[in-house]
């Protein structure tokens, strides 16, 4: 990978171009990279690259060992693990709630306790998901119930 | 698969409580009686017991499986074919003398028993409910 930076007194804001074959893995990395401070990830979808505001995103879906990101009215993929978003953001508003999801806790609109100690969440598009067992301590601190 | 999991995770659990209600039934009725000895049979009989009723409540309260059928028919069902069940395995097990005086016993303890699951369950969710949208609805306003 090569990088150059042109120092211009006439450049007005820092703009990146990234000049690639194609749109890989390592790319996509980068672009995530570049974008971790502004609250966006991008997903990827029909082969095109989309920037997604974290607080429009409902849950991400680990299926099959891809990962989807989930928003009101789309599905977008991501080249990121399920374990990554995690790490990189249980601590904005997403926790783990089962082995293959992250949840929006505010895109919660109704929680439902079900028998057998798990939670019933219903989100804002009218999905409704499971909070397992091993998790349901996690939702309780962040909402520090 | 995944799903067949899950859902026989979720009946191990109810079948566990389910199997602890009928032992702590079981002990009770033998204080009442006198009785002091417990086949070991008896103790395979309540399992299956308690795996089946556990996997009809599943199954009945399953929104994936019945999902357009009120709550409230599903308890009466719920009642009716827990009660087939039991009482074909009181009879086919050799339990106790179900029919006559003891029958309308049977029925009442049931009836009882259901109905203070039911809420136990109704309560436990409403309380547990509303207490995390509550904490739910604090955590939003802080956003």
């Amino acid at each position: 990978m090569k990088v150059i930076i042109n120092e211009n007194e006439n450049n007005k804001e820092i703009e990146i171009i990234i000049n690639c074959k194609n749109i890989d893995d390592t790319v996509l990395k980068l672009i995530n990279k570049l974008k971790e401070e502004d609250n966006v990830i991008t997903g990827t979808k029909n082969g095109r690259v989309y920037v997604i505001k974290l607080n429009s995103i409902l849950y991400f879906e680990s299926v099959d060992k891809r990962t989807y990101i989930y928003i009101k009215d789309d599905v977008f993929e991501t080249n990121l693990r399920l374990y990554e978003i995690e790490e990189k953001y249980s601590s904005r508003h997403f926790f783990r709630a089962s082995k293959s999801t992250i949840i929006n806790i505010a895109k919660i609109v109704v929680i439902n306790p079900i028998i057998g100690g798990k939670i019933e969440v219903l989100l804002e598009n009218k999905e409704k998901l499971i909070v397992s067992r091993q998790y349901v301590p996690i939702l309780k601190a962040k909402l520090d119930y | 698969m995944k799903n067949f999991f899950n859902i026989g995770y979720e009946i191990k659990g109810l079948m566990a409580i389910y199997f602890v209600s009928i032992i702590f039934t079981y002990g009770v009725v033998s204080l009442i009686t006198g009785n002091n000895i417990m086949p070991l049979e008896m103790l395979w009989e309540f399992l299956l017991l308690a795996v089946i009723i556990g996997a009809i409540q599943i199954f009945l309260y399953n929104e994936k499986l019945l999902p357009n059928i009120s709550i409230k028919v599903k308890i009466a069902a719920h009642f009716i074919i827990q009660l087939i069940i039991l009482i074909f395995f009181i009879e086919y097990f050799n339990w106790v003398e179900l029919w006559g005086i003891h029958f309308s016993i049977f029925i009442i303890i049931y009836t009882v028993y259901f109905i203070g699951i039911t809420l136990n369950f109704y309560f436990y969710k409403k309380i547990t409910g509303e207490r995390f949208n509550d904490k739910l609805l604090r955590y939003k306003e802080k956003i």
